[in-house]
């Protein structure tokens, strides 16, 4: 089992350091607001889910529709993306899109899951 | 070879050793910029000890804490009126072979064998001498390549589905039974004490590890007509968020199950007994 990011290294690496630096400033100036978690700011979490096509779409698919994603491979094969909105609020909970890629690299399944009222992200 | 650092918008794969240095101070980079703006304490992996007395390998059990954990059960059965007690055996390591284990029950002057089921689960005989002598309960396998659960299971329940009440039980009775495996970790040895508690179980969301009979792909509480699905950090052993899990892996007795891992807010009592845990697994349609 390991968990990575999804793009490639040297890329992955411009992409972080310039996320990094936006986030940086983000915090800086405007701490609070929401970021999408796709390439595309436009797209919402339902617009993702209904791009993905079980048992058609491709992990290249994917990528180049959504953007990296945390990518947590399993040794089954299995591999599951997950790509979560920021919260308007440091400790409130998250929405996320999760997509579960089959061995063959096709996705299997893809689940929404909303923010839910009430609920911290932060551990207890 | 788990070689990668991961946040939602920071990722960098290091390939070659002169990346190293750039890669880490900007791991130091994004880590100062997602903990700033995210204002939330990472969730670590978890970290419960054992410390059976007398027990240096961790694979054997003190049958004393393990009937402890019997008498705890039996004290809290209303919790869970129509489930028996069971125990179970998961391995720890890959290759394990989890179909010929012979279980036995040893102390100075008492043994006998205990019968193990096909789905790995047993129960344990009550036995006043194997208490006296403070017995261990051994399988016939090396250290450290299996952990145990309790398993409490009420019947009639539809597929693919379990009672919060009945793993609220079992992780008050596997603690009281000292049944969780080891963790070497700072935050582990810092916090055992704690966490070698069944009042550990009664905290809003513990980190008391539970292993679904399939990998998982999504968990959800159903109470009512009120419907939650688990945040993907509650899936895994923490993966998506702990970018130290696979050095940790060794120290967790999740080590070949990390994909039946979770947790659960058994603590949060908006959460009825009566709660049905329902799970979608990978290979299901």
């Amino acid at each position: 089992m390991k968990m990575q990011g999804t793009s490639k290294p040297l890329v992955r690496m411009g992409l972080a350091l310039a996320a990094c630096l936006w986030l940086s400033a983000c915090g800086s100036l405007n701490a609070g607001r929401t970021a999408p978690p796709f390439r595309d700011p436009a797209m919402s979490m339902q617009n993702a889910y209904d791009t993905m096509v079980v048992g058609k779409t491709t992990q290249a698919e994917a990528m180049a529709a959504l953007g990296p994603a945390t990518e947590i491979q399993f040794d089954s094969g299995y591999a599951v993306w997950v790509y979560r909105a920021r919260a308007a609020e440091p400790d409130a909970d998250r929405a996320e899109f999760v997509v579960l890629f089959a061995p063959s690299g096709i996705v299997k399944k893809t689940r929404l899951r909303p923010a839910y009222a009430g609920r911290s992200a932060a551990p207890s | 070879m788990f070689s990668l650092f991961t946040t939602p918008h920071c990722i960098t794969r290091p390939r070659a050793a002169a990346h190293v240095a750039w890669v880490s101070a900007l791991m130091a980079l994004c880590m100062s910029a997602t903990a700033q703006q995210q204002g939330r304490p990472v969730e670590q992996m978890p970290a419960v000890t054992v410390s059976a007395k007398g027990n240096p390998n961790p694979v054997e059990k003190s049958y004393r804490k393990m009937l402890r954990g019997m008498e705890l059960f039996a004290r809290q059965h209303g919790q869970s009126p129509d489930a028996e007690l069971r125990f179970k055996l998961f391995p720890r390591k890959r290759g394990t072979d989890m179909q010929t284990i012979t279980l036995a029950v040893v102390g100075d002057t008492v043994d006998f064998l205990v019968p193990i089921a096909a789905d790995h689960t047993f129960t344990l005989p009550r036995d006043a001498l194997a208490l006296r002598e403070d017995a261990q309960v051994i399988p016939n396998r090396r250290a450290l390549s299996m952990t145990w659960r309790t398993d409490i299971r009420t019947p009639g329940l539809p597929p693919d589905t379990r009672r919060l009440g009945d793993l609220r039980l079992e992780c008050k009775v596997g603690m009281e039974a000292g049944l969780i495996s080891n963790s070497s970790s700072f935050i582990g040895r810092l916090t055992s004490a704690a966490l070698d508690t069944p009042a550990y179980c009664d905290k809003l969301a513990p980190l008391y590890l539970f292993f679904a009979d399939r990998p998982l792909f999504s968990v959800a509480l159903v109470s009512g007509e009120r419907r939650e699905i688990l945040a993907i950090d509650k899936l895994y052993a923490n993966a998506s968020d702990d970018p130290g899990l696979q050095g940790n892996l060794p120290y967790c007795d999740c080590e070949v199950l990390v994909d039946r891992t979770y947790v659960l807010p058994l603590g949060d009592r908006s959460w009825p007994d009566d709660t049905r845990v329902e799970f979608e697994y990978m290979d299901g349609e």
